[in-house]
């Protein structure tokens, strides 16, 4: 589920660090404000514990294994904010070190399995769970949580995936992700639906099941500080409002149907949003003057020449004032390499 | 991430290796990181900045000839930092990187153009590669290839702590950097934690046991690693408090811009500024 | 408890522990620790060692009792970061665990951890890094990262991160569990030097071949006591079988078979004289 850099546009990729920027804002204060100075180990070491979560094999039935995500875990033990940094920093190291995920899609991937992921399990564990839980509810809860968040984040990230080449293709070239919503879909659905998702739901129930029998001090309140202040608060029950929303309203009809043609892409984003932006039909033949067609609002329509024509002025000078400071860096290197020569 | 495996190893043994692959991996490029060249005698900002930006172009770029420019550099860079070219070049694009051209098969098929190689020719149906097709193919796979190339350029030149510490210069938050820092150390701590769970397992498992008894056992192994990370945790926070840490996270900047650095920092500039306006003005196609 | 101390820097008075509430660590725990010398704490794992130590290191706060350190009463110094700080700055824990002592990037930063937070000016910053990393003869290692270190590598990191701050008392938690006979010996030797430079040293163990290298007084934790079952120096304690016995320190086996015991003394004793 980790987006690599080169599938999704630079304009996706900023909409979605802007979406996961308030998210982070908001963790970062909400655990400084509860862990004080607890805060930085205990997010670190449970950031490491994500990364780790990710490198095991779970089996799943049918003989194959796959790998879970952990957030929704995470989230039930220390809080879905601190889930939201511990699971970032997890993701933030993946995409530098070990090329699992794309450093443009850094914010995509965060918003879907480290904002969205653990947000929505956390909502429907707590919802499921009740107040004062057996281990055998709480462990279902789990398990059904971590089932449906993980495919709340594949279904965000087919999503992101499959609205690429509706904006972002020029005389039926690809420039990004090539397939449409139409396969990304159910692409993505049907393997979070049945392998992946069953792994999630495994590993997060036993491993909530082991907590519960052996270390239930973890689950009472006022641990780690977690108590309410750290619960999902009016930010995260607004995201995993709009989320739930957005699944019962993805069109089911949508899945299986149709070809990846990017017309029918686009006709599909007509049937679903009502009307198709009205810069975008126009994109194939303004892209050749704009220096960052990606940046052309839509909205701006006819109007957009102002904006290109301001990026590429700025662009220009850019290039002319660093050509003038390599010019100048290269002498003084230059110089001072002789003077060393002549003193000794 | 989707990362099914076919061969029918178990999920310890594949567990297993996963975990030393990434050991090993990190260890490899702390390493390299180690011989001298080019981007390693960089101060570290430099290098973050430069290599950001040119994620940035190939991520814009629409034309092939750009990315490629943008690989050309990269390769360049690699060369002068004494990488070997060949194990630089086979990391760059084997993985993710073949992956998606695996992925971008189908497509080839399905985007519309002027064909120029026909497969299955029978109204309605026709499976034919166009050149709109083959161009777009070229296109995302250079650019995903370009860009984990690039990333990795940066963790094979630039040791870890180095790059923390040109973070934490960048006005990037200390607390975030301090984080960052301690989770990578934590990661090799539960790794290992985690390996010897799974190897005590693949020593005591003698026939093959069922796969609800397997996600069971994950499952718990997993609970042991949770319960590890809470001691561990609150551990570290004393250690943390005992040598007079009380929350504010203080560090000593050791880094001196040289012209050497200056001079990489504008050519970056100049490059990555002139090659999006380049990209912007070429003809399609 | 026929031990005469010159001038007391630590004093425990009563000092009772008890985790969650439940578990009792320590229970009524008195004992002084005079400048300059070197205390060796013997106790069976549980016997609350760990714990005296993070109570003497102000990390937490005992249920009862009074803990005074440098004539001043530190008994609630946990609730108050100045006054923490500066205790830290003058007693340093090992902990038992160097994974959780280590926790930087590189070595040469987890030694300038403690002093940076002390808000100590860079140059102060360096010079005390580079001395402690002298001390413990471990400067060929400043640039490595914690997970490229061997056990004893590690262990000596992890007590110059604790010097770096030029403490005056040094606390040392198990400082050779789990390692291998020569870094053993190493280690020994150096905390040896340490205690030869008068530094104030309480190490906590259960290893007695280590106890005469490390320290000339020894205080006992029962098994089952929570709290001190002997004091006096250490070659008296080492000769009293019965009571190692009690304190769970040996095994039977070693009490029937005597000769084995000493002969595993001679050569430590030999050992840390070469």
């Amino acid at each position: 589920m980790h987006i690599p850099d080169g599938y999704l546009s630079p304009a996706t990729a900023v909409v979605m660090y802007g979406a996961a920027a308030p998210f982070w804002y908001q963790a970062v204060g909400k655990v400084k404000e509860v862990l004080k100075s607890r805060a930085a180990p205990f997010v670190a070491v449970f950031a490491a514990f994500c990364f780790v979560i990710q490198m095991l094999n779970i089996p799943v039935p049918g003989g194959t294994t796959a790998h879970a995500v952990g957030s929704v875990l995470m989230a039930i033990v220390l809080g879905p904010w601190a889930a939201v940094i511990g699971g970032s920093t997890a993701l933030i190291i993946q995409a530098f070190f070990f090329g699992d995920g794309g450093i443009t899609a850094i914010g995509a991937n965060c918003f879907n399995m480290a904002i969205a992921m653990p947000f929505v399990g956390y909502a429907v564990y707590r919802l499921l769970a009740g107040r004062l839980p057996s281990v055998r509810r709480r462990t279902i809860a789990a398990a059904i949580g971590a089932y449906i968040g993980v495919n709340v984040a594949a279904l965000l990230t087919a999503l992101e995936l499959g609205l690429q080449p509706v904006f972002w293709s020029e005389g039926g070239k690809a420039l990004y992700n090539p397939y449409g919503l139409g396969v990304t879909i159910p692409a993505m659905m049907t393997v979070h639906l049945t392998i992946i998702g069953i792994a999630e739901a495994a590993v997060t129930g036993a491993a909530i099941a082991y907590l519960a029998r052996r270390h239930s001090e973890i689950f009472e309140d006022g641990w780690a500080a977690k108590g309410k202040s750290l619960a999902l608060g009016k930010m995260g029950w607004a995201l995993v409002g709009i989320l739930g929303a957005l699944v019962i309203a993805t069109p089911l009809g949508l899945i299986g149907t149709g070809s990846a043609d990017f017309e029918w892409a686009a006709e599909q984003l007509k049937g679903m949003v009502g009307y198709v932006p009205s810069g975008l039909s126009s994109m194939g033949t303004v892209w050749r003057f704009a220096p960052l067609p990606d940046y052309t609002l839509p909205t701006l329509g006819a109007n957009s020449g102002f904006l290109e024509q301001s990026l590429a002025y700025i662009l220009s000078a850019v290039v002319g004032v660093s050509l003038l400071f390599v010019v100048f860096f290269a002498t003084r290197i230059i110089l001072n390499r002789r003077a060393n020569r002549n003193a000794t | 991430m989707l990362r099914l495996t076919l061969r029918r190893r178990d999920f310890v043994g594949r567990s297993l290796s996963g975990m030393t692959g990434v050991l090993e991996r990190a260890l490899y490029s702390e390493e390299e990181a180690r011989q001298p060249g080019l981007l390693q005698s960089m101060d570290p900002r430099v290098k973050i900045v430069a290599v950001l930006l040119l994620i940035l172009t190939a991520a814009l770029a629409h034309h092939l000839i750009t990315v490629g420019v943008v690989y050309g550099l990269v390769l360049l860079l690699a060369y002068f930092s004494n990488l070997s070219l060949s194990s630089f070049a086979k990391r760059g694009w084997l993985g993710i990187t073949l992956f998606s051209a695996a992925v971008f098969v189908p497509a080839l098929f399905l985007l519309p153009g002027h064909p120029l190689l026909v497969l299955l020719e029978g109204p309605p149906i026709r499976l034919a590669i166009t050149d709109a097709s083959l161009y777009s193919a070229a296109l995302f796979v250079g650019r995903v290839g370009t860009s984990v190339s690039l990333a990795l350029l940066l963790v094979s030149t630039t040791r870890w702590a180095d790059q923390l510490r040109g973070m934490g210069r960048l006005r990037v938050p200390e607390v975030f950097v301090v984080v960052l820092g301690m989770t990578y150390r934590y990661i090799f701590l539960l790794l290992r934690a985690a390996s010897n769970l799974f190897l005590a397992r693949a020593s005591r498992t003698v026939s093959a046991t069922s796969g609800a008894e397997q996600r069971r056992w994950a499952g718990s192994a997993v609970g042991v690693l949770v319960k590890r990370s809470v001691k561990l945790s609150a551990d570290v926070h004393l250690a943390m408090q005992a040598r007079g840490f009380s929350g504010t996270i203080r560090t000593l900047d050791e880094y001196i811009m040289r012209d050497e650095d200056w001079l990489m920092l504008f050519l970056t500039a100049f490059a990555v500024a002139g090659l999006i306006l380049l990209d912007g003005r070429l003809p399609w196609g | 408890m026929g031990i005469d101390i010159q001038s007391v820097i630590m004093r425990l008075i009563d000092v009772s522990y008890s985790y969650a509430g439940r578990y009792p660590a320590l229970m009524d725990v008195n004992l002084s620790i005079g400048d300059g010398e070197q205390v060796v704490i013997l106790g069976a794992n549980g016997s609350g060692k760990s714990t005296l130590l993070k109570i003497m290191d102000g990390l937490i706060r005992p249920d009862s009792g009074r803990l005074e350190a440098f004539d001043e009463d530190v008994t609630t110094i946990v609730d108050d970061p100045a006054r923490s700080r500066d205790l830290h700055r003058r007693v340093g824990l090992v902990f038992q665990d160097p994974d959780v002592q280590l926790f930087s990037p590189t070595v040469w930063d987890d030694v300038a951890f403690g002093p940076l937070q002390m808000g100590w000016p860079p140059e102060d910053v360096r010079r005390h890094v580079s001395e402690a990393l002298e001390t413990m003869e471990i400067t060929h290692l400043a640039q490595r990262a914690p997970y490229e270190l061997s056990g004893g590598e590690k262990k000596r990191a992890a007590i110059a991160t604790a010097l770096s701050l030029d403490p005056d008392v040094l606390l040392l938690d198990e400082p050779t569990a789990s390692l291998d006979p020569r870094s053993k010996a190493v280690l020994v030797d150096l905390i040896a030097r340490l205690g030869q430079e008068k530094k104030t040293i309480v190490t906590a163990t259960q290893e007695l071949e280590i106890v005469e290298a490390v320290g000339s007084r020894a205080i006992v934790f029962g098994d089952s006591e929570h709290h001190p079952i002997a004091d006096g120096l250490v070659w008296e304690i080492l000769q009293d079988t019965e009571l190692l016995l009690s304190a769970n320190l040996i095994h039977e086996h070693l009490h029937y078979h005597g000769p084995i015991r000493h002969i595993h003394r001679h050569e430590t004793a030999g050992g840390h004289h070469s």
